[in-house]
């Protein structure tokens, strides 16, 4: 079942790309997977280029996907294992989503961090106190490993 | 065909003197059947009785005696059967009959050569039914003992023949043994329908056809040397008139199948006679044709979302009395009474550019047919949404939820596309 999920999803992301991201299996595994998201251009992410791996688990879509960022980005709800801090990807899950939702969600995530919910404290309050530090801080970030 | 035969057979016996062959007969019939003695001093006449040793299944049938009680004439001797004639008791005969077997024994005991092997016959097939292993025929033919009673070559000389007079052109497949064989047999409206012919070469052989019923074997011909005396032509001539019987129903499911979108089953065949059909908006309609009074009201049900198949429902309660058996077919029927005409099944340019199915795939598996469990059996009950489900996803995702409540059966949570309330029934 989640195979033909899966299959039905990839076929979907070559019908209908989503802006700014992509996704496919890695080698011939179709529950693992790696995207790609291009650092929004309104945000100190752009220009960057973020790897990110898809674990697809063997009941989803009953389950959420585990998506993590392979390459470092300086972000309030991205820790340095690349975990991500968004609701849709824990409680907030439902089968409704499909992973190019989720690659949207997370592009939307880069533009508009969720200070209030941080999976890095110092990060969040920095965006919080002083914006200008982040996004400059952020931007060294991107050109140091995104690009 | 019978000619041949015992010309055959005097022939053999010819070369070997009678009475030396008749002696040789004796010997084994007394180690084999000891209870089986000759009555008179030309060895014609016998009488007796055959022990048997199917122990532990005289449980249930306490009436039997543990022996079959034999009587044989055999007019040319031990050594041939041409004319031979055995009789068993009642109690066997009775027992034979309750297996349906009452005509096989004659058939089978008309291949044996010589005495004993008529009478290994004969304790062969009480044994069976006995052992009540008579029941499924299929498994008789593969049983070991069985292997010993290998058709005889006029069997494949018939068949042969048969299929010469049958046409090969109607032949699709016989395998090895020439025991399976597959004919294309046309109706008299032109349909071809495949007809397999299972263990042709065992005395209780079966007719199979993809029809409502299971064929009946015709009436064998005593004479045809064929172990259970049943030739291709009559076979044949059999399923054609079964078919005749059905033509109403072939007409009735033909139109339904070519006029209507059928989602189940995947591929119609003559052998249901119900059918899925497609209404749209993810509403469908169940029906169960009659076989034998294809053009009255079928049993008939609604599926799909309250909201959409509620008025149906009405339209069907309200229009039934309109039923017009003769005039018009039962889709026609159907399509005048619900108001709609049934949309028609998607090409093949349709199915490739998935527009037709795109909407009725599972929410939640994004499958259209699953294995095991069917195409998507119901929908969001909120019209704007209608996302069709299997029943068995959102079972399942509606129990992992903490928020969702469970009575019973039922299972009460929210739809994931439009999160409006909705419930499924385990």
């Amino acid at each position: 079942m989640a195979l033909k999920r899966i299959s039905k999803e990839l076929v979907d992301l070559g019908k209908d790309p989503p802006a700014n991201c992509s996704a496919g299996p890695i080698g011939d595994d179709l529950f693992h997977w790696q995207a790609t998201i291009i650092g929004p251009p309104d945000s100190p992410y752009s220009g960057g280029v973020y790897f990110l791996n898809i674990h697809f688990p063997t009941d989803y879509p009953f389950k959420p996907p585990k998506v993590q960022f392979t390459t470092k980005i300086y972000h309030p709800n991205i820790n340095s294992n690349g975990s991500i801090c968004l609701d849709i990807l824990r409680d907030q899950w439902s089968p409704a989503l499909t992973i190019s939702k989720v690659l949207l969600s997370i592009c939307s995530l880069l533009t508009d961090p969720n200070p209030d919910d941080p999976l890095v404290p110092d990060i969040a309050h920095k965006y919080k106190s002083n914006r200008a530090r982040y996004e400059e801080e952020a931007r060294e970030w991107t050109r140091r490993y995104a690009m | 065909m019978q000619g041949a035969l015992t010309d055959g057979r005097l022939h053999n016996t010819s070369a070997i003197p009678d009475t030396l062959q008749a002696s040789a007969v004796v010997h084994r019939l007394v180690a084999r059947f000891p209870h089986v003695l000759p009555q008179n001093r030309s060895l014609t006449e016998y009488r007796g009785w055959i022990a048997l040793h199917t122990a532990g299944v005289t449980q249930a049938s306490e009436c039997l005696t543990a022996e079959v009680v034999v009587q044989v004439r055999c007019p040319c001797g031990p050594a041939d059967m041409q004319g031979a004639d055995v009789q068993v008791d009642a109690h066997t005969r009775a027992l034979l009959e309750q297996c349906a077997l009452g005509d096989v024994l004659p058939a089978r005991t008309a291949y044996a050569t010589d005495l004993v092997e008529m009478l290994e016959q004969v304790s062969d097939l009480v044994e069976r039914c006995r052992a009540g292993r008579v029941a499924n025929v299929a498994a008789s033919a593969t049983s070991p003992s069985w292997t010993r009673a290998l058709p005889r070559p006029e069997y494949y000389k018939r068949l042969l023949h048969d299929l010469e007079r049958i046409g090969w052109e109607h032949v699709v497949r016989i395998d090895d043994a020439f025991a399976e064989l597959e004919l294309q047999v046309p109706d008299a409206a032109g349909r071809q329908h495949l007809v397999i012919l299972r263990d042709w070469h065992t005395p209780a052989p079966s007719i199979h056809a993809s029809l409502p019923a299971h064929v009946p074997l015709p009436e064998p011909d005593r004479s045809s040397v064929q172990p259970h005396g049943i030739s291709l032509m009559q076979a044949v001539a059999q399923v054609r008139a079964v078919l005749g019987a059905y033509q109403p129903l072939f007409q009735v499911l033909d139109d339904v199948d070519q006029h209507s979108c059928v989602l189940e089953p995947e591929r119609p065949t003559y052998a249901t006679c119900i059918r899925r059909i497609a209404l749209g908006r993810h509403c469908s309609l169940y029906i169960e044709v009659d076989p034998h009074n294809p053009r009255s009201v079928p049993v008939c049900r609604l599926l799909g979302g309250e909201r959409d198949t509620a008025a149906l429902q009405e339209r069907l309660n309200g229009g039934l009395h309109q039923w017009d058996a003769v005039g018009r077919t039962p889709r026609q029927n159907l399509e005048a009474i619900l108001e709609c005409s049934f949309p028609p099944a998607p090409t093949a340019a349709d199915r490739l550019h998935g527009s037709s199915t795109e909407g009725d795939e599972c929410g939640i598996c994004y499958s259209y047919r699953m294995e095991g469990v069917g195409v998507p059996d119901m929908a969001c009950d909120y019209a704007p949404c209608a996302r069709p489900y299997h029943r068995s996803c959102l079972w399942e995702w509606l129990q992992a939820l903490p928020e969702t409540r469970q009575s019973f059966q039922v299972c009460f949570g929210v739809c994931p596309y439009c999160s409006r309330p909705i419930r499924v029934r385990r």
